[in-house]
């Protein structure tokens, strides 16, 4: 098992690589491609894929959650949302946003796992940091980014409803979100919040 | 022409089939009802459960629940108005034909002792319109007395008044899954002098309690409130549907004018429902962001034991206070069960009247 200060400082490595979308480059990915026959496939069949600094950062994670280490997985959460924090820019808001949220999404799924003894306390961590984020976003004006954001909180608050965990502080925080966003003049992004926090307990 | 020896007997025989028939609807009727009262029971059984498990999110639970026991509960209106039909028209027949036999067996001359014949008549008739009674009793469930002692209202499972009282549920975790919080709103966002709008606001709502509320910017209360709270959700406008349970309610408390705005603010609010002793003791931290005070973190929920009340005819009584908070002493001869909201726009130093009471006339609303 590697100290806090190694597991702390692999994953900040591996965040400090430039962020690049994992739809960039060249590696030929069949699900994103519409027709073979306009490819040249003898050329790209060899391209390894682009390195992925952020799925590599998710699967350390996991692999803390595996060992049942709740402070190291705490500290990997942290870094991830410090990292999407820092890369994030107005260029590619929403790629970015996709990218971090979606990863953040596999951390929480897997932390849902029967035999994962920490779910309550994960998801009250992240509930923390989903606040703080997302104000974050919206301060700065990343409206999109923190639309897309929201999105995938919904999604995580939706199936934590189901499963019976809190979701007071998720749909508290939504309501704030509401109406700075409001008062910001986004009124798109206040619906869409108070659209998500009406339909966290729907199922 | 008819035997007119005969002839009774035939209307006597169809008075019999008239009644069998009449019987079996009875029958029928409680064969429904009983099925409706056992799966009642099993739901409200399963929501009474729910009740006793404080750290789990339940509020879709329970909201689903008691949608599901409102769907069970009433009867729909159509079959509801073919048996009451039938049973009229049945019960109108026989009191008839019974009249008609009377009529066949009359023979003049006029005695007044023959009224004496007619009794059985009026009683018969008295009873089967008891009998109609009691059906229909059984049929609309929702605003007779037959069932409701076995079977309440499902407006009855959001009040927590009922839930402490009848049935031994812990307040504080049904309590928990209403999400009770505080939200400061500016009344008019241009408007730097603009008053304060307070609203609680219920992720599930529950009801029928006393609330006594006090906002304070560090020790120096700002802000009184208390009343009952009580809705009354009338039938949705565009589907019909009764709603016995409301998500995502907002309460209006009441208005407060502050000159400063601090960064921060508390509150504490007690929560006194019939059934209990104690009352539940919320205290809530809230800040600052723009226009507007939320809380900064989930409210502390204890029991507060230094403060002892019973109730008597719908009044508060507070038999033991030992409690810091203010203004208990001074307003408990006002915490009436009425269904109203008083407040206190502004607490001058140390002055406080009942003059400068105000009610909150504003309704609830969904947001």
């Amino acid at each position: 098992m590697i100290s806090l200060i190694d597991f702390a400082s692999t994953i900040r490595e591996l965040f400090s690589q430039p962020f690049c979308s994992p739809l960039e480059g060249n590696y030929l990915d069949l699900a994103q491609v519409t027709d073979l026959n306009k490819i040249d496939l003898e050329k790209k069949i060899h391209i390894l894929p682009e390195p992925n600094p952020i799925a590599e950062a998710t699967f350390l994670i996991i692999q803390s959650m595996k060992e049942c280490h709740l402070t190291q997985t705490k500290i990997g959460v942290n870094e991830l949302l410090k990292a999407y924090l820092n890369v994030i820019n107005k260029d590619h808001e929403k790629e970015c946003s996709e990218v971090f949220s979606d990863y953040l999404f596999e951390i929480y799924l897997y932390s849902l796992q029967k035999n994962y003894p920490y779910t309550d306390l994960l998801w009250n961590y992240l509930s923390n940091c989903f606040h703080v984020v997302s104000q974050y976003l919206l301060e700065s004006g990343y409206v999109r980014g923190c639309e897309i954001f929201l999105q995938q909180i919904a999604a995580m608050g939706k199936t934590a409803a189901q499963k019976g965990l809190h979701t007071s502080s998720i749909q508290h925080f939504l309501h704030t979100l509401e109406l700075r966003a409001g008062e910001l003049g986004y009124s798109d992004l206040a619906a869409a919040a108070k659209n998500h926090r009406f339909n966290l307990e729907i199922f | 022409m008819f035997n007119n020896n005969l002839y009774p007997f035939i209307v006597t025989s169809m008075v019999g089939g008239l009644l069998t028939l009449l019987g079996s609807v009875g029958i029928f009727i409680s064969i429904i009802i009983q099925r409706k009262v056992e799966r009642l029971q099993a739901i409200l059984e399963e929501f009474i459960d729910l009740s006793y498990q404080s750290d789990l999110n339940l509020s879709g639970k329970m909201f689903n629940l008691i949608e599901k026991y409102q769907m069970h509960y009433i009867l729909p209106d159509n079959p509801r108005q073919i048996i009451m039909g039938y049973m009229n028209i049945t019960i109108g027949m026989v009191i008839t034909l019974w009249l008609g036999l009377y009529v066949l067996g009359y023979q003049s001359p006029f005695h007044w002792l023959s009224i004496i014949y007619l009794l059985p008549l009026i009683a018969l008739g008295l009873i089967m319109l008891w009998f109609r009674r009691l059906l229909q009793y059984l049929i609309d469930i929702d605003d007779t007395p037959l069932l409701g002692s076995i079977i309440p209202a499902p407006k009855r499972l959001r009040s927590i008044s009922y839930l402490s009282s009848f049935i031994n549920v812990s307040v504080k975790s049904v309590l928990k899954q209403a999400r009770l919080s505080l939200h400061f709103k500016k009344c008019d966002i241009k408007k730097i002098e603009s008053p304060w709008m307070i609203i609680l606001k219920e992720e599930l709502s529950f009801d029928d309690f006393f609330y006594f509320l006090v906002c304070f910017y560090e020790r120096t209360p700002l802000f009184l409130s208390f009343g009952e709270i009580v809705f009354d959700f009338p039938c949705d406008g565009i589907t019909g549907k009764p709603s016995p349970i409301k998500k995502n309610l907002n309460i209006p408390l009441g208005e407060m004018q502050v000159k400063n705005e601090s960064e921060e603010l508390t509150a504490n609010m007690l929560i006194f429902t019939k059934g209990e002793k104690y009352p539940i003791n919320y205290q809530y931290t809230l800040k600052k962001g723009g226009a507007y005070y939320a809380p900064s973190e989930n409210p502390e929920v204890s029991i507060d034991h230094q403060i002892t009340y019973c109730l008597e005819k719908n009044k508060i009584t507070i038999v033991k206070n030992e409690s810091s908070l203010p203004f208990i002493k001074e307003f408990s001869s006002l915490f009436k069960l009425n269904g109203t909201r008083l407040y206190l726009p502004k607490i001058t130093e140390g002055k406080i009247s009942e003059e400068n009471l105000k009610t909150s006339h504003e309704s609830v609303f969904v947001d």
